[in-house]
């Protein structure tokens, strides 16, 4: 019998291991051989060492740029995500009349399509001729040339990426918020706990395995933001939003250097890995309760 | 078991459908298996001397679906003359054409023929993937090869081999609205062409008198693309006497008196007399609120759209060194293919006098005898036979192919990179060039 | 008592003001995008803006698909997107129950190596796997856009919420079907299937998502215009003479309804869905 149910098991995974096999694992091994070499559609291919790691590091100042730009990216949305989405959650978690339309309405930009959302706002921040500058020049004012400003473009960027995925977290932390018992609320309340002191003493303890897995996921999927990117910018002005994907996506499908592309790709990996492995230890100090 | 081996098919079936499901609304001839993409059936292979054996090639376009509706009543016409070749269209839209075409021809999956623009060419010829059709188009005495303007053909020749015949050559020319024009009571600039004084003066002249930016109406856009930075340059640049290259194309040329002063005028067009948009922004010329656009012929199928003011083209206006146009230029090449006989033969139908005269009315033909024929000349109401005469033919002399290069990619990006500094206002205009000579340079090694 | 009411009542007019605020924001770029893609071309720039437009230009719509071949893009974005989605749920939910249901030597082993994958970026694996399917002669078809999300990034994240399910189910329920002498497999179909339905939507709900809406893999892999998913298709509309924005926007809309109309007919499970997606 058990033998039997064995077999069942390896085959019920069987798709899934397959599938492991050819699609993440294969892969992932393929790139870090091609990372060492000088694989393109236009040369033939020879080993070259640490001689793509060794140009990213030291000779392509636009790499490091990239890397900088991702974090820039990374440290204005992870934040500004968060704090609005748990803003918004804690709003909507009141419940006053006609506050289902308010969490549709903030979660619409969800299930609307990257593409799409990165096409309406290049043409809202369109130079002159867009709303935003229309709305400003209404008042008086001459808005900038949002899409091309070396320091304006990347914050543009971020605030549509907030825009297009606080929604997400807010759920998240609505659905947390929802599942603490509220004899907590009640005891703080008959210590007489003002709000704030509720809010960071009682709220926020309890919700934050969900802050820390939202928090998780945001901060590695701003790592690998591109859409919004290859739209609205592609990667200008000059090179102030190459991003490592977008720079990823350049180098291999734009330019064929498959190798230098797979030793940034790897390069990429190596940064989520690192954040995995620190946010598992960190995760087991820090969340309150973990089954 | 018998459960084991039932749930063993199930999973089975759905593979093989998702395979079977892919492959056939995939790439057509993905169905020929392992034989690849070459479009030919297999019964080809070997046939000897009997060569009308059933054949399919795949023709790549980058246009739009009227012009795939265009060449499909081509292929039509073609097959009645040759049952045994059967064509098929394949649209791979302009931005991502050579970087997807590069790929296909590596993986052995590229159509057999297809259009190619200027920029392209040097990366494929270098490569050797373009196919040889000298000796079938030039001793064929019907195909009348010398009408084909000779200075269009010297980009696809190397020596005494020609790896492809033009099909478009649509000179870059002023659209200008002429009911602004009217309302300022300004001259035309047909009128002042006639007159031999279409200028760069007269042009600046013009944009500031027409540019109201209370109103959001600008006086010129050299641009249509802000990333298609060489369109809108290179006319430019030429007229004032400088160039993209140097004449074996080797080196950048661009930083000079010359050239600083070409982009000097693009920059203050900007940022000092403010009569051209600013970077980022997205009107076209359509929508009325641009004085002068500098586009190439091409766009005319869609000005011919508009009807909210009246509309006409001129020739680019003249600088210190001529009016610099520059020619937009597209081909047709056969690639590397099984079946290099059979796509001659079409590449032939498609560019003879006949086909191009159908192709001309979204094209301006290569051929003297068609471009020179009511057919181009009266094809629509709009732009009148007289405007084309004076932009489009007067001008095909003078007018120059953009260069290309072998890596033009990367070359394309880091100019583009580059142009930024100039559009953010972040750097200095000579700045820019010695950074792009320096850059540029080590490019084209 | 009445201080604390009324400190509510000015409480929850902040929050009515804060939440239109942001709602606003989040909303007017449909609204604009809408409002965009009924306008006749010589008005998209007016200014100042024409919130209404007027004339009010449906032709725009029409342009669309006679410009390019629409149907086709939605029938390539549907039909990929639900043999993703089926492949994914059939396949996680099987290896989700066995994970957590089924004893097998190394389990815990290869779930965990099967969870750890879930951290591989998708954008590392690319160019490999272009490799791959270029040497298949399978570029410029929709096979890689199906199988590799499947059986991949998708595949993996369906059997971690699967599993996640499963160990929540009593195991009472298996021991008695394992005494009625089922078998794993009718276990499965007949008990466990049924109940994971639940869990199910949610997993169809997010990969159905992600699939319509992917934009990396068709980007680097479709070649043919005809072949195009809608957000590829969307850059269509833009060529070296700018872009036609009315008509972009009218593409746009058309690309976003479908998708949109069903969440508001099933919002609740969309939004439970993704915050369980969350918490799990």
């Amino acid at each position: 019998m058990l033998r039997n149910e064995k077999w069942y098991g390896y085959l019920f995974i069987s798709p899934m291991v397959l599938g492991f096999a050819a699609f993440l694992l294969g892969p992932i091994l393929t790139a870090f051989f091609m990372s060492f070499t000088d694989w393109s559609l236009l040369r033939d291919i020879s080993f070259v060492g640490f001689d793509n790691y060794k140009k990213a590091f030291a000779d392509d100042p636009v790499f490091w740029e990239t890397v900088g730009n991702t974090l820039y990216f990374s440290a204005g949305l992870v934040p500004l995500n968060l704090s609005l989405a748990l803003g918004l959650a804690l709003l909507l978690k009141k419940k006053l009349p006609g506050i289902d339309f308010f969490r549709t309405a903030l979660f619409t930009p969800v299930v609307t399509s990257l593409v799409v959302w990165s096409i309406v706002f290049k043409y809202i921040f369109a130079t002159d001729a867009g709303l935003i500058n229309q709305a400003l020049r209404i008042l008086g004012l001459e808005g900038p040339a949002w899409l091309y400003h070396l320091e304006l473009t990347m914050p543009v960027v971020i605030v549509v990426s907030v825009l297009k995925n606080v929604g997400l977290n807010m759920v998240i932390f609505l659905a947390a918020l929802h599942d603490v018992p509220k004899m907590y609320y009640e005891a703080a309340s008959l210590d007489g706990a003002s709000r704030w002191k509720t809010l960071t003493n009682v709220t926020l303890p309890l919700i934050s395995p969900s802050v820390f897995l939202a928090l998780i996921l945001t901060l590695i999927g701003s790592l690998k933001v591109f859409g919004q990117i290859y739209i609205m910018t592609g990667g200008g002005p000059g090179t102030s939003t190459y991003v490592l994907v977008y720079y990823i996506y350049q180098q291999a499908f734009k330019l064929y250097e498959f190798g230098y592309a797979s030793a940034i790709a790897f390069i990429l990996f190596f940064i989520v890995f690192l954040l995995t492995l620190l946010q598992w230890s960190v995760r087991k100090r820090w969340v309150h309760h973990e089954e | 078991m018998k459960k084991i081996t039932t749930l063993l098919l199930i999973m089975l079936l759905i593979a093989t459908v998702l395979a079977g499901c892919a492959s056939n609304t995939g790439n057509h001839p993905a169905k020929d298996g392992t034989q690849g993409n070459k479009g030919g059936t297999h019964s080809d292979e070997g046939s000897g001397g009997a060569a009308k054996k059933q054949v399919k090639l795949q023709f790549s376009i980058w246009g739009n679906d009227a012009q795939k509706a265009m060449y499909e009543e081509l292929v039509a016409e073609f097959k009645k003359t040759n049952p045994h070749i059967d064509v098929e269209i394949m649209t791979i839209p302009f931005a991502d054409y050579q970087q997807k075409l590069s790929i296909m021809l590596a993986s052995k999956t590229a159509p057999d023929i297809g259009w190619l623009a200027e920029r392209m060419i040097p990366q494929f010829l270098e490569s050797g993937q373009l196919v040889d059709i000298a000796a079938s188009v030039k001793e064929d005495n019907e195909y009348d090869f010398a009408d084909i303007y000779p200075s269009t053909l010297d980009i696809f020749s190397k020596g005494d081999s020609l790896y492809g015949i033009p099909f478009s050559t649509p000179p870059m020319l002023v659209y200008y609205n002429k009911s602004l024009f009217a309302e300022k009571g300004l001259k035309t600039p047909t009128e002042l062409y006639k007159e031999d004084k279409w200028t760069y003066d007269e042009f600046l002249n013009a944009a500031q008198t027409i540019a109201d930016p209370n109103s959001g109406v600008y006086g010129v856009k050299l641009v249509g693309d802000w990333k298609n930075w060489s369109d809108a340059l290179l006319p430019l640049v030429w007229s004032h006497g400088a160039d993209l290259f140097d004449a074996d194309g080797t080196a950048f040329a661009m930083n000079t008196a010359e050239g600083q002063a070409a982009l000097q005028l693009y920059n203050d067009l900007m940022f000092k007399d403010k009569t051209h948009p600013k970077p980022g922004d997205e009107i076209t010329f359509d929508t009325g609120k641009i004085g002068m656009y500098t586009g190439r012929y091409s766009y005319v199928s869609k000005a011919r759209a508009i009807t909210d003011f009246e509309w006409d083209i001129a020739p680019m206006p003249e600088g210190t060194h001529g009016k610099g146009t520059s020619l937009g230029y597209a081909g047709y090449s056969v690639f590397e293919t099984e079946h290099p006989e059979e796509a001659s033969a079409f590449l032939k139908f498609i560019t003879n006098a006949t086909s191009m005269g159908v192709t001309s009315q979204y094209f301006v033909p290569s051929r003297k005898s068609v471009l020179e024929s009511d057919v181009f000349l009266k094809a629509a109401p709009q732009p009148s036979a007289e405007s084309i005469q004076l932009a489009v033919l007067d001008q095909m002399n003078d007018a120059r192919i953009a260069p290309g290069h072998k890596n033009w990619q990367q070359i394309d990006v880091k100019i583009q990179t580059l142009l930024d500094y100039i559009y953010t206002q972040s750097e200095s205009v000579e700045e820019v060039l010695s950074k792009m000579e320096a850059e540029v340079n080590s490019l084209m090694k | 008592m009445r201080s604390n009411r009324r400190g509510s009542l000015l409480s929850n007019t902040i929050a009515y003001v804060l939440l239109t605020l942001v709602t606003l924001i989040i909303l007017v770029p449909f609204f604009w995008m809408v409002t965009t893609s009924l306008k006749h071309q010589t008005k998209i720039f007016l200014f100042p803006p024409q919130w209404i437009p007027s004339p009010i230009v449906w032709g725009n719509y029409i342009e669309v698909f006679s410009r390019q071949p629409f149907h086709l893009y939605f029938f390539n974005s549907t039909y990929i997107a639900v043999l993703v989605t089926a492949g994914t749920c059939l396949f996680a939910s099987l290896a989700g129950y066995a994970f957590a249901k089924i004893k097998f030597p190394f389990k815990n082993t290869i779930f965990l190596i099967l969870l750890s994958s879930m951290m591989i970026p998708t954008e590392v694996t690319a160019i490999p796997l272009f490799e791959w399917m270029s040497a298949l002669h399978l570029v410029n078809t929709h096979f890689p856009l199906i199988v590799p999300p499947m059986l991949g990034a998708y595949g993996m994240f369906g059997v971690f919420l699967l599993r996640q399910f499963f160990i929540t189910v009593p195991s009472d329920l298996d021991e008695a079907a394992k005494i009625d002498g089922c078998t794993p497999w009718t276990t499965f179909c007949r008990i466990m299937f049924p109940l994971c339905v639940p869990a199910l939507a949610t997993l169809c709900i997010f990969v159905f998502l992600h699939s319509w809406n992917e934009f990396f893999d068709p980007l680097i892999y479709l070649s043919s215009s005809k072949l195009y998913t809608l957000p590829l298709a969307l850059s269509l509309f833009t060529d070296q003479s700018g872009t036609e924005w009315h008509l972009l926007m009218a593409a746009s809309v058309l690309a976003t309804l479908p998708l949109l109309i069903v969440f508001f007919f099933a919002q609740k499970k969309f939004i439970e869905g993704v915050a369980m997606t969350g918490i799990k």
